[in-house]
Parts: structure tokens; C-alpha cells; sequence
């Protein structure tokens, strides 16, 4: 046998990565010789190992094995040992494997989650990117980069403390979270004390920030400073560095002379100037939304639509708002608290609770069937996080849902005794920690015409697989957030969703992907909220 | 629209019991179950199968019995429970393979050992280049296959595959001769 052989087979093996022929080699390597299975075990361990190392903190981390929402219990119980959590979770009546702690890490410890962003974007008002690709969403973190804006008006907090007014066109580069180079466009810097030496660059000069607010201007060579109050220093070419003070400011033109000019604030729209007229356009939006939304109503195709816009508190079935009112009714808020949705005064339902559902009947048999929601996703604590599922596995039963790793899952179970997990469509995973948090959009469309099996994120198709074999779907009962398994006294894995929704439509047709963008659209039209 | 049901019912002391051997052992079981399954996330649908399974069937378990091999036990039906589909069967080797791995599955080491080995495995790791380091962690951490760090490196397979390999045969040799270091004498 050939040790070097051996070993790269094991090692593709653990990687996933052999061919079904090389598959076969190895399976008979390890049946002919106890040395090969000796060596499979200790390469294998290793893998095992060091998925553990690189998922669990230090020392102490390691004893962490309660998972449980821990605004209810306080942060002690985040940190339960082995023998306490159970008894807590039983206590609960809760039955999982408590898996231990990922990335929630104690400070300290050695192997922390890591982010390299410098910046956290805040607002945008009509803004419009260069590319799809560069596209930044409110409430993303950003890394350092390029903000190529073309149009519109973009709010970031850099996280040293700069609030900074970027309006289109420009770009943008940021370096660090405290430095940034501008190429082109026009913003506005307000530097807190804290953040001195805060440092912007130009093609034609760098200004560093002495405790101010100050104004930058770059197109087409030439470049303008306006400081508006405080310090900055500004240096051009190998000339000596200067000071500008409130109310001064220099031009540069493409030529490299400079020019002093008139400072100019009100070219240079402030945080508030931002916010104020956010607050007018949005509501604009919230009334267009509100009109499309009356026109979705409407369309016959629709079986269920919630708004979440009804008081909780009082009124414990919610509304189903299809006009047509095919059999699904209204549904039912088991816990539940009441939230903040998408904006201010947007209504919505928080799921962070194990027994927190909202549950819905819709009887029939469907061939198509598409799902929209809005949700805002804080945890992903369980293997499963349930969007929406059917009870127990009926054949035919939709299980929609969001698995620890981010990915986007859907299962139909199959007829007969089938398992389902036959009828598995995943995305790539999509929820990572830049999207937690983050209101956004999913999709998913069963379209058993084109054969297609379709997921989306924010209107965008994230994953597409073909049906091999199209399954009538049912639902008859099922729930938004959670899941009931149905039957017996089997324990029951925990599936709840950590997060809020505001917003959930069920059609009994294949929506296109130009209707789900116009739905995102649509309902992406008020400024996002954190 | 009836109410959901209660989400369980009430544990007497012994499943209890069994439940807390589980959470004591669910380290060194899911080297196992790893071994047999390499996939991440499969791995962990395996534990919480197998989770599920202990629970349900703990009345059979003697108190005072081999509490490891039990499990395993339990984890290798769920290992071989797989094939019942053909996508997730590829995730794993013929039954006679999966048998013979586990006869041949060495003990489980104690608390004290895994945790020693997890600590030999951190100071192994912080004498690795930067860039396997990173390899590493994109592997381990991201969960990523190396086609996909392929594609986030802009390097081919191939390369990838050949330092993951190297990486893990460098940390193996490590990690032996901190265990040698370990028992030599004074």
C-alpha cells in the first residue's frame, strides 16, 4: 500500500472531494488493511478537532452549551454548563442537542468572529450604485472599499465616530476607520473630538482632521476644502502642510494652483439636512407601498397576505388580507411580541421565544406555490430556523426554512414513505453576519411548469434547482416562525425563528423573477431600518 | 385551528441523566460521527438525530454501562440511515466500510485528554504560515469546500487541495511531537 496515496485520499475524502472511483479505491484500501483504518481514524480526528477549534472559544468557552434566548434569561444563562442547561431546558420543556457555543464567544477568547469593516452605512436617499455588484444596503457594515456612487445620497458612520455626507457622483474609497480617499464627489465630514486625525485624500491633497466639520469637493482634477468649523491641516504635493480654520477654503485646480475661495456650507448637505429629508420621502414611499399593497390584495392568485400592521396587543388573529378569500382564513399569534417593523410605524411580529408562532390553515392541494416575506433576522440558534412550515410530514408538506450556516432551505416531503430530504433545494449560504439584523427580503417560488425550484434574497435569485419530480404540495396547517410537529410524544427539535417579520404573502401560482424584484421593490421603498 | 400542542412532555430523572452523558460526550461522539461524515452540516443532523435517539430510547441504557459505545452505537445507525436517500449516501461510505471504521475506532479519549489535544491543536495552529493559517480557517471556520476557497482565492483547486493536505499532515506531525514532548521524561 502507498502511505502518500492513503493520505490523499483520506484528505479528499474529508474535503469532500473524490470521485466516485477514488471513493471506491479508498473503500477498498480501508477493508484490505487495519493500518489504513488506523490512519483514517487519525487523520479524521484531526478534522473533527480542528472544526472544534476554529467553532468554539478558549478554555472556558468550551463549557458554554446552552443556547437560549438570552434576552429572556439574562446573560448567565447564556453561559450554562452541561448538566444545568439540560435541567434548564427540561424545565422549559425543550428537547435538542445542545450544540456548544459558536462564534458567540466570551471577550478574550482566541478564536473571536472577525470583521474587517471600518464603517456602518446608515442612510441612503435615492441612491443609486454604479453596479449591481457594488450595491451597499442600509445597515450594512462595509468593509474597506469602493463606494461608487452614482447618484443620490449616502449617510455612513465610520466606527471611530465620523458621520460622513456622500452625494453622487462619487467615489469613494475607504482605507481604514479612519481614513478614507475620495476621487470624486462632494461630502461632508463631521469629525468628533474623538476621532481627530481623522484623515481624508484626494488625487490633489490630503486633509487631516483637527476636531471639525468640514466640507471636500473632488471632480475632474480639481478639488475644494470648505472647513465649516474647527481645524484641519491640509497638504498639497510636497508643499508645507497648512492650516485651514472655520470659514476658510481653497480650491485646487488641475493645474495644482490653489485658489483661496468663500467657504461654503450650505453646498454641503449636513446629517440633518439627510434625516429631514429622509423622513419626507419616506413618507411618499410608505404611501406608495401602501397603494400597491391595496392592488396585491387584489390579485386572485394571492391565498395569504399579513401586513402585521394590527395592534397584537389586543387583536390575536391576524388579518388575512387576500381579497379573494380562498379557504385560508385568518391566522392565529401564539406569544409573540409586538415590534418595530421595516420604518417608523411599520408594524411587525417578533419571534424569540420557543413556543412564539403565528399559525395559519390553508386547505387544498397546490401545484405552484410562491412565498414572500420580510424578516429580520437577529440568531440563526437553531440547525433549523422556520420561516414558514407545514405540521409534522405530511406528503407534500412545505418545510421553508433557514439553516444555521445561512443557507436559504426548502423541503417538500416526498409521497409515500419517501424521506424528504429527497426534495431539498438549498442556497448558498446568504445569512451571515452582515445580513443579521438587517430587514430583508425572501423569496421562494415551486414552480412545477418550468420544473424549477427558485430562492430568492432582496429580489435576487440566490438559488435555482431543477424538480426532478413534482410533488403536490400541502399545507393544510402550518406556521410562520416555528414549527408543530404534529404527532406523538417524540421530542421535538426546536425550529424557532429568531427574528421579526413584517410582511408575508402566499400565492398559489409560480411568480416570475421580475415579480418578486417588484415586490422587493415595492417594499424596500422606505428607508430600511436597523 | 386547534392550539399547538405542548412542546413536550415531562423527562423522569434517569432520560435526564442519560441526556447530561450525552452533553459530557458530544465532543469526543462527534469525532466520531465526523469520521464517518465528513460533511459539517451533516454531521451535525447526524448529532441531533442521534441526540433525539438517546433520549428516546435511554430506558434501554444501563447506568454504570459503557456509555461512549452505546452512543456510537446509536450514531453509526444514523450514519448507515443515511443512504435511505442518494444524495446524502454520498456523503458517506459503503455499510460494510462504515462497520469496519467503527470496529476500528479508537477509544474515547477522557475530558482531560480532549482538552489537552484541543490546546496542543491551538499552539500548532499559531506556528503555521499566514496563508495556510488562513486556508485553514476559511475550511474549518467558513466551512467552506476547497472549491469554493478556490473561487474566493482566485487559485485553482488543485493548489488548494494540495496545501490543506500539507497543512494538516504539518499540524499532525505538531501535535505528535508536543504529545512525545508531553510524556517524555524530565
Amino acid at each position: 500500500m502507498n502511505d502518500d496515496r492513503l493520505a490523499r485520499l483520506v484528505s479528499g475524502y474529508l474535503d469532500g472531494q473524490l470521485t466516485p472511483d477514488e471513493r471506491s479505491e479508498l473503500e477498498d484500501l480501508l477493508r484490505r488493511s487495519a493500518t489504513a483504518r488506523a490512519q483514517f481514524w487519525r487523520d479524521s480526528r484531526l478534522h473533527a478537532l480542528l472544526h472544534e477549534v476554529e467553532n468554539v472559544g478558549g478554555p472556558a468557552a468550551a463549557e458554554c452549551r446552552g443556547r437560549l434566548p438570552r434576552r429572556r434569561f439574562g446573560s448567565a444563562a447564556a453561559l450554562l454548563t452541561g448538566a444545568a442547561g439540560i435541567a434548564l431546558l427540561v424545565a422549559l420543556g425543550v428537547h435538542y442537542w445542545p450544540r456548544p457555543l459558536r462564534a458567540t464567544v466570551p471577550a478574550g477568547a482566541a478564536h473571536e468572529t472577525t470583521t474587517t469593516a471600518v464603517a456602518v452605512l446608515t442612510r441612503t436617499l435615492n441612491a443609486q450604485w454604479s453596479t449591481p455588484a457594488d450595491t451597499h444596503t442600509v445597515g450594512a457594515a462595509l468593509d474597506p472599499g469602493w463606494l461608487r456612487l452614482r447618484a443620490g445620497i449616502a449617510y455612513l458612520e465610520f466606527f471611530n465616530g465620523v458621520g460622513m455626507v456622500v452625494e453622487g457622483p462619487a467615489e469613494l474609497q475607504l482605507i481604514s476607520a479612519r481614513e478614507a480617499f475620495c476621487r470624486a464627489g462632494r461630502l461632508r465630514a463631521d469629525v468628533p473630538p474623538v476621532a481627530r486625525g481623522f484623515t481624508v485624500r484626494t488625487p490633489q491633497f490630503q486633509v487631516v482632521d483637527r476636531g471639525t466639520a468640514f466640507g471636500l469637493y473632488a471632480a475632474d482634477g480639481r478639488a475644494e476644502v470648505h472647513v465649516f468649523k474647527g481645524k484641519v491641516t491640509l497638504q498639497v504635493a510636497a508643499a508645507q502642510p497648512r492650516d485651514l480654520s472655520g470659514g476658510e477654503a481653497l480650491a485646487v485646480a488641475p493645474d495644482g494652483t490653489l485658489q483661496r475661495i468663500p467657504s461654503n456650507q450650505a453646498a454641503f448637505l449636513s446629517a440633518a439636512d439627510v434625516e429631514r429629508q429622509s423622513a419626507m420621502l419616506q413618507g411618499q414611499q410608505v404611501q406608495a407601498w401602501r397603494d400597491a399593497a391595496a392592488r396585491l390584495n387584489a390579485d386572485p392568485s394571492l391565498i395569504l397576505r399579513f401586513d402585521f400592521e394590527q395592534d397584537a396587543r389586543t387583536e390575536r388573529a391576524l388579518h388575512n388580507l387576500a381579497e379573494h378569500r380562498p379557504p385560508a382564513g385568518d391566522a392565529t399569534i401564539v406569544g409573540c411580541a409586538s415590534a418595530a417593523g421595516r420604518w417608523p410605524g411599520k408594524g411587525a411580529l417578533e419571534f424569540r421565544n420557543l413556543s412564539d408562532r403565528v399559525r395559519v390553515s390553508v386547505p387544498g392541494i397546490y401545484r405552484s406555490l410562491s412565498m414572500v416575506a420580510w424578516v429580520r433576522v437577529d440568531r440563526l440558534e437553531c440547525l433549523f430556523n422556520s420561516l414558514f412550515m407545514t405540521d409534522a410530514f405530511e406528503p407534500g408538506a412545505v418545510h421553508w426554512q433557514i439553516r444555521r450556516n445561512g443557507s436559504l432551505h426548502l423541503a417538500i416531503a416526498g409521497p409515500g414513505n419517501e424521506s424528504a430530504v429527497d426534495y431539498n433545494y438549498d442556497s448558498p449560504g446568504v445569512f451571515d453576519a452582515a445580513r443579521l439584523g438587517c430587514w430583508t427580503q425572501v423569496a421562494m417560488v415551486y414552480d412545477s411548469t418550468k420544473r424549477q425550484m427558485t430562492q430568492y434574497v432582496d429580489g435576487q435569485p440566490v438559488g435555482r434547482s431543477p424538480i426532478a419530480r413534482v410533488i403536490p404540495l400541502r399545507i393544510s396547517h402550518g406556521e410562520l416562525g416555528n414549527w408543530n410537529q404534529g404527532n406523538s410524544s417524540d421530542p421535538v427539535p426546536i425550529r424557532y425563528l429568531s427574528g421579526r417579520m413584517d410582511e408575508f404573502a402566499l400565492f398559489d401560482r409560480a411568480l416570475n423573477d421580475q415579480e418578486i424584484l417588484d415586490l422587493y421593490t415595492m417594499g424596500s421603498a422606505g428607508p430600511a431600518q436597523r | 385551528m386547534s392550539d399547538p400542542k405542548p412542546l413536550s412532555v415531562p423527562l423522569d430523572p434517569h432520560t435526564l441523566g442519560v441526556q447530561q452523558l450525552f452533553v459530557q460526550h458530544q465532543r469526543q461522539l462527534r469525532v466520531f460521527v465526523l469520521a464517518l461524515t465528513p460533511d459539517f452540516a451533516a454531521a451535525d443532523d447526524i448529532m441531533q438525530e442521534t441526540f433525539l435517539e438517546v433520549s428516546r430510547q435511554a430506558a434501554a441504557f444501563v447506568p454504570g454501562s459503557n456509555f461512549p459505545a452505546w452512543a456510537r452505537r446509536i450514531a453509526k445507525f444514523k450514519v448507515l440511515a443515511l443512504s435511505r436517500n442518494r444524495q446524502r449516501a454520498a456523503l458517506r461510505f459503503a455499510d460494510d466500510v462504515v462497520e469496519a471504521l467503527a470496529a476500528a475506532a479508537p477509544a474515547d479519549l477522557d475530558e482531560a485528554q480532549h482538552d489537552a489535544a484541543v490546546g496542543e491543536l491551538r499552539k500548532c495552529l499559531d506556528k503555521l504560515g499566514p496563508a495556510a493559517r488562513e486556508l485553514v480557517r476559511l475550511r474549518y471556520f467558513g466551512e467552506h469546500l476547497p472549491a469554493e476557497i478556490a473561487a474566493l482565492r482566485l487559485q485553482s483547486v488543485n493548489a488548494i487541495n494540495v496545501t490543506l493536505a500539507r497543512s494538516r499532515a504539518a499540524l499532525r506531525e505538531c501535535m505528535e511531537r508536543g504529545r512525545r514532548l508531553r510524556e517524555a521524561p524530565p
